[in-house]
């Protein structure tokens, strides 16, 4: 068994496919892995628990912190404000934010001390060929064969490339400047701050997020043509980081630019070849769907293949994985195309829209709920799995007609299944 | 009583026998989704699930609800039931 990326969906697939007893080989690109910066930030409840399983979720939640309280700017209006006071007894609470690279390092140490994965580093894919009984993956100077090949190297996929699947989609023009600052803002709980459009960064807006060991991220929304090095060269950046941290202290731990996609591959199982996250679905962080559905793609994999290889599944099981998954991958990006809709409005009514419900909800709370800074995601549902039994009459030998149902002793009378 | 099984490599299948009255939605749709693994007692996790006295659920290994089978008649029918499930949510199936 192979998989292609040593990222963290990569890694988690390693690990879910190990605890079924599974051997792989996991191929990287990087000699070397480059654990910087915040990237994707928010890991939730669903994704803890697949974590868990894989060895890590506690380490994960511990190692975050979880915002209570999140504001909405308008201008200089704040337009909306939610609190989670309460965040349940579950396991896990509703999300933690922490950097993407410590979750890759709790990966790495995991998988350290898992003698049924071996990691292989400086190894670039360049082919891959399969057929009725397995895979063989080429590399710059190897070639390695397994049952199955994962592709989770990411939105530049060499697997997806050597399958010859186009990458359909859209890009924005707009970039992102983003930057892990460690600050004293002065909050008295965690806090996520959204502000519209504010005076200090006019016609786009800015996305603050907490981040363990007093360290922030700042997402600013800057013109296709913004060049980093120049505002580095002056005082541009530092202007810009004042306007949102004021005038204490800041350390600038990490710094990058970047532009958001929308795009999905057409089918993401050809034969024994899975591809996951984003070597399968990029999408705009807002909403955290990005990492979060990759961790899902890597969980829906693993117990299929395992089951694949032991010969315990149908022909229609790995079939699935694109079914499942492909769907979950449709929501994310119509869910994140809405948001961008809303925060890169491309045509005049979208921004006419966006202009006309920012303006009313300084006023009208009923408009605050039409603001989209992003959704976070729940579990995808596979209601319409080939491999989720029906619930009505007649789907499973021995089940009874819903009318009976109803007529039992105890059960609410004229209530029935949806599908009934 | 409660009794909660593994049948085949984690498939968790999930009998609930007790004469226990189930929330008031337990009859929403929820085959197809994700099993809340975060509630331990196989009551809550069976409340949670919506799953009706004298019924069982077969749960994949990622979690996700596969079947939710209601009222079997007799217990000697769980075998047959699990087994259509499981052929379903798998292809593969211990009956045979």
């Amino acid at each position: 068994m192979v998989i292609a990326g040593a990222g963290p969906v990569g890694m988690v697939a390693a690990l879910l496919l190990a605890r079924c007893g599974v051997p792989t080989v996991v191929l990287e690109e990087q000699p070397r892995r480059i654990a910087v910066g915040s990237r994707s930030i928010c890991v939730q409840r669903d994704s803890l628990d697949i974590l868990e399983r894989a060895g890590v979720g506690a380490a994960v939640a511990e190692s975050g912190v979880t915002w209570t309280r999140g504001r909405t700017y308008y201008r200089e209006h704040q337009v909306a404000e939610i609190t989670f006071p309460v965040l349940g007894d579950s396991a896990f609470p509703p999300f933690v934010n922490t950097p993407q690279s410590v979750v890759e390092l709790l990966l790495e140490d995991r998988i350290a001390a898992e003698p049924l994965v071996e990691v292989r580093r400086g190894q670039r894919v360049v082919g891959v060929e399969q057929d009725a009984d397995g895979v063989t993956v080429s590399t710059s100077d190897s070639e390695v064969l397994g049952s199955h090949l994962v592709g989770a190297d990411g939105g530049h996929s060499a697997v997806r490339e050597s399958l010859g699947l186009p990458f359909p989609g859209t890009s924005y023009s707009d970039k992102f400047l983003i930057a892990d600052l460690r600050a004293d803002l002065g909050l008295t709980v965690p806090e996520r701050r959204f502000y519209f459009d504010p005076p200090w960064n006019p016609g786009r807006q800015v996305l603050l997020h907490p981040q363990p060991g007093g360290v922030w991220r700042i997402d600013w929304q800057v013109p296709h043509d913004f060049d980093l090095d120049a505002e580095r060269a002056g005082d541009g950046l530092d202007r810009r980081i004042r306007a949102v941290v004021g005038h204490g202290d800041y350390e600038i731990i990490w710094l990058s630019v970047y532009r958001f996609h929308q795009r999905r591959v057409p089918a993401m199982r050809v034969g024994r070849v899975l591809l996951a996250g984003d070597a399968a679905h990029v999408m705009s962080p807002f909403g955290a769907r990005g990492l979060n559905s990759g961790i899902c793609d890597a969980d829906n994999a693993a117990w299929k293949i395992a089951l694949d290889r032991a010969g315990r599944a149908g022909p229609g099981l790995l079939a699935s994985y694109d079914t499942e998954r492909g769907a979950a991958a449709e929501e994310n990006l119509r869910v994140t195309g809405e948001t961008m809709r809303f925060l890169v409005p491309g045509t005049d009514a979208d921004r006419a829209h966006r202009t006309d419900v920012l303006t009313r909800a300084v006023t009208d709370e009923h408009a605050r709920d039409q603001i989209d800074s992003g959704r976070l995601a729940e579990p995808h549902h596979y209601p319409d799995s080939p491999l989720t039994t029906p619930v009505h009459p007649g789907a499973v030998p021995g089940a009874e007609p819903a009318a009976a149902r109803r007529a039992l002793p105890g059960r609410p009378a004229g209530v029935g299944h949806a599908a009934a | 009583m409660r009794l909660r099984e593994l049948v085949g490599p984690r498939f968790a299948v999930l009998t609930h026998w007790c004469p226990w009255r189930p929330a008031d939605d337990w009859e929403r749709e929820l085959t197809g989704r994700p099993v809340p693994l975060d509630q331990s007692a196989d009551d809550t996790l069976a409340r949670a699930i919506g799953l009706a006295p004298r019924s069982l659920a077969v749960v994949r290994p990622d979690g996700y609800l596969a079947a939710r089978i209601t009222e079997p008649q007799v217990p000697a029918q769980l075998a047959p039931l699990v087994s259509a499930a499981l052929r379903r949510a798998t292809g593969w199936s211990p009956a045979t």
